[in-house]
């Protein structure tokens, strides 16, 4: 019974707490478990507040510094206790289901964010900077980071879209399908996905079907373990992108990460599909 | 193992299955030609080398197929020795730990990434080192007094698996996400792209170790009524278990190193053929090897054609499992009620 009050006090207070005037409790110790979320909070200027983060956030090179709490499935929930965090980071993509509550039970607020298109990139950005009480800094920085997709596409929006092709990785061949964040930076750069039409976000491709409907581009994502492999696309003399040399390879991190670096990534397609 | 049938095995009898199971992976392997996701022109193929037809037929479709037929061939024809070396029918590459082996030094590639030392030879190199380290451990903990003793190095190939398992545990949690998922896509056994460098390296390579077994075929019929048959009849045991184990765990390894760790093609296949052919080796090692040929030349067309339907690409490798398994559990069962095992 007496927890039972103490938690709807905990409750009201929690309510209050998201009332319209109150201004959002500053964090001041914030661990990230996706390597988005960090670039995202570096780029709300919080990036100094932040005391632990997961084995792959690697940018910006300040966040190299920061103490590893491990790989982003399965962190050590003691070394993030031992931080003494007052708000937790993860992103679905990355991260397993029990993972949340086993981190809510040490006693951190845990903000989950879960990324499917570009729209959920700007609102996850929105999101984050209200966890950290920087909403006017997110606000700014959504507004920002819109701005230079929208010049972008305005460069592009009155040219034909030219048929792209995003490979993940060339063996076995796996692309960027449609229902992804990746799916609309190849839009807003000016590019006509010619896997859009999967159902899945990223479909291991079939290579005759890549054949048939050529690709007049395609960029290959790098994934830092050395340069990917591409012969299994030069091999393929009827590609109008190999015959043209329109393939490129370009840093993963930028195409494949949703946070604020990847409008640098549709700035970048929009250049090698429209030069 | 019955080999009641081996009296049937005339020079006549050997080369009508031989010539009936070869024209049955060339059927296969020429209806996977013409079976795919794009439709294609063979006369348009034939005119135009520069064209569309051409390089979804010579550049994409027809080194995947020849890339099956071999891996298949050469996957059968090691469950087949593997078979008579262990005397039991439920014996497989991936049993002895060559499969382990390779799986987790083709992991280990990832580290360095696609690109590493030695371009796109990094992956197929490390697999195929990961099976001679496999075969090298099992052949040293297999052995009693020197002898090559079938249940030891059972035994010692299920534990060299388990070790593979969790280096591959292990180095999951040093490689990036699409490392990873890259690494996971190479596990589950796909024939994917192939380029038609490693489908000529491949052929030249399992061409020879099939000869050697196949030279062993009548020491198989030997072997597999028993150590003392066989010493009766004159076989050196040791030296012939020797080559092959050698001869199969050097076939098994090519195959994964080039297409991953497909599973149960070499106890589907065998099987099959056994019950068609009976259990001579002179009858049923050519016949897998042409019956292997053509089962993973169809499932993999199965698999790529299984693109039109989900719209990606399930790995071969998913598709044999899924046949072999239930496969090896009726096999596993009947022979539990005849108290065989």
């Amino acid at each position: 019974m007496k927890r039972l009050a103490c938690a709807l006090l905990l409750m009201m207070a929690a309510a209050c707490h998201r009332g319209p005037q109150a201004k959002p409790r500053e964090a001041r110790r914030i661990v990230s478990l996706a390597p988005s979320t960090t670039e995202i909070l570096f780029a709300l200027g919080v990036g100094d507040r932040v005391v632990g983060v997961d084995q792959y956030s690697d940018w910006p090179p300040a966040a190299a510094k920061i103490p590893r709490v491990g790989n982003d499935l399965t962190p050590s929930v003691e070394r993030i206790l031992a931080l003494k965090p007052d708000v937790i980071f993860i992103a679905t993509s990355a991260n397993s289901r029990e993972l949340p509550d086993e981190l809510e039970r040490i006693g951190a607020r845990v903000v989950i964010s879960q990324v499917e298109t570009l729209d959920d990139v700007w609102r996850d950005i929105t999101v984050t900077g209200d966890a950290v009480g920087r909403h006017d800094a997110a606000t700014a920085l959504v507004a920002g980071l819109r701005a230079r997709v929208a010049a972008t596409h305005a460069r592009v929006a009155s040219l034909p879209p030219v048929k792209a092709l995003v490979v993940v990785w060339a063996d076995p061949l796996t692309v960027v399908g449609g229902h992804s964040f990746v799916d609309d930076e190849i839009r807003a750069a000016g590019g006509d996905n010619i896997a859009g039409d999967s159902a899945q976000p990223y479909p291991q491709y079939s290579v005759e079907r890549m054949l048939a409907r050529a690709p007049e581009v395609i960029v290959v994502g790098s994934h830092k373990a050395g340069g990917p492999v591409l012969t299994p696309l030069t091999a393929h003399a009827s590609l109008p992108a190999v015959k043209n040399g329109r393939l490129h390879t370009v840093d993963g991190d930028l195409l494949f990460r949703p946070g604020p670096r990847l409008v640098d990534g549709i700035e970048l397609l929009a250049r090698l599909f429209h030069p | 193992m019955s080999i009641s049938k081996a009296a049937r095995a005339t020079p006549a009898r050997v080369t009508a299955v031989t010539l009936a199971a070869f024209g049955l992976a060339v059927g296969a392997i020429l209806a996977s030609l013409v079976l795919g996701v794009e439709r294609v022109s063979l006369a348009r193929a034939l005119a135009d080398r520069g064209s569309l037809d051409a390089d979804i037929l010579f550049s994409a479709r027809a080194p995947r197929v020849l890339l099956g037929a071999l891996v298949g061939a050469a996957l059968s024809a090691a469950g087949v020795a593997f078979q008579a070396l262990l005397r039991n029918p439920l014996a497989d590459p991936y049993v002895l730990g060559v499969s382990g082996g390779a799986a987790a030094a083709g992991t280990a590639a990832a580290l360095l990434g696609g690109a590493g030392l030695l371009g796109i030879w990094t992956r197929p190199a490390f697999a195929f080192g990961g099976a001679l380290g496999a075969v090298a451990l099992v052949y040293a903990f297999g052995r009693v007094r020197g002898a090559l003793v079938p249940h030891v190095a059972l035994l010692a190939g299920v534990v060299v698996n388990a070790l593979a398992g969790a280096i591959i545990l292990a180095l999951r949690l040093f490689l990036a996400p699409f490392a990873l998922a890259d690494a996971l896509a190479w596990l589950t056994g796909a024939l994917g792209s192939v380029d038609v460098m490693r489908v000529g390296a491949l052929a030249v390579y399992a061409l020879v170790a099939l000869v050697v077994l196949a030279t062993r075929a009548v020491d198989m019929n030997a072997l597999s009524l028993g150590e003392e048959a066989a010493r009766t009849v004159g076989v050196d045991v040791e030296r012939t278990r020797r080559v092959i184990f050698f001869a199969a765990s050097l076939l098994t390894a090519a195959a994964v190193a080039f297409a991953g760790p497909i599973g149960f093609v070499g106890i589907v296949v065998p099987h099959a053929v056994r019950r068609l052919v009976g259990a001579d080796h002179r009858l049923l090692l050519p016949a897998s090897i042409c019956g292997g040929a053509a089962f993973l030349v169809l499932t993999d067309t199965a698999s790529r054609l299984a693109f039109l339907a989900l719209g990606t690409e399930p790995a071969v490798g998913i598709l044999t499992a899924l046949i072999g398994a239930p496969l090896f559990l009726v096999i596993l069962r009947r022979r539990v009620g005849e108290r065989a095992l």
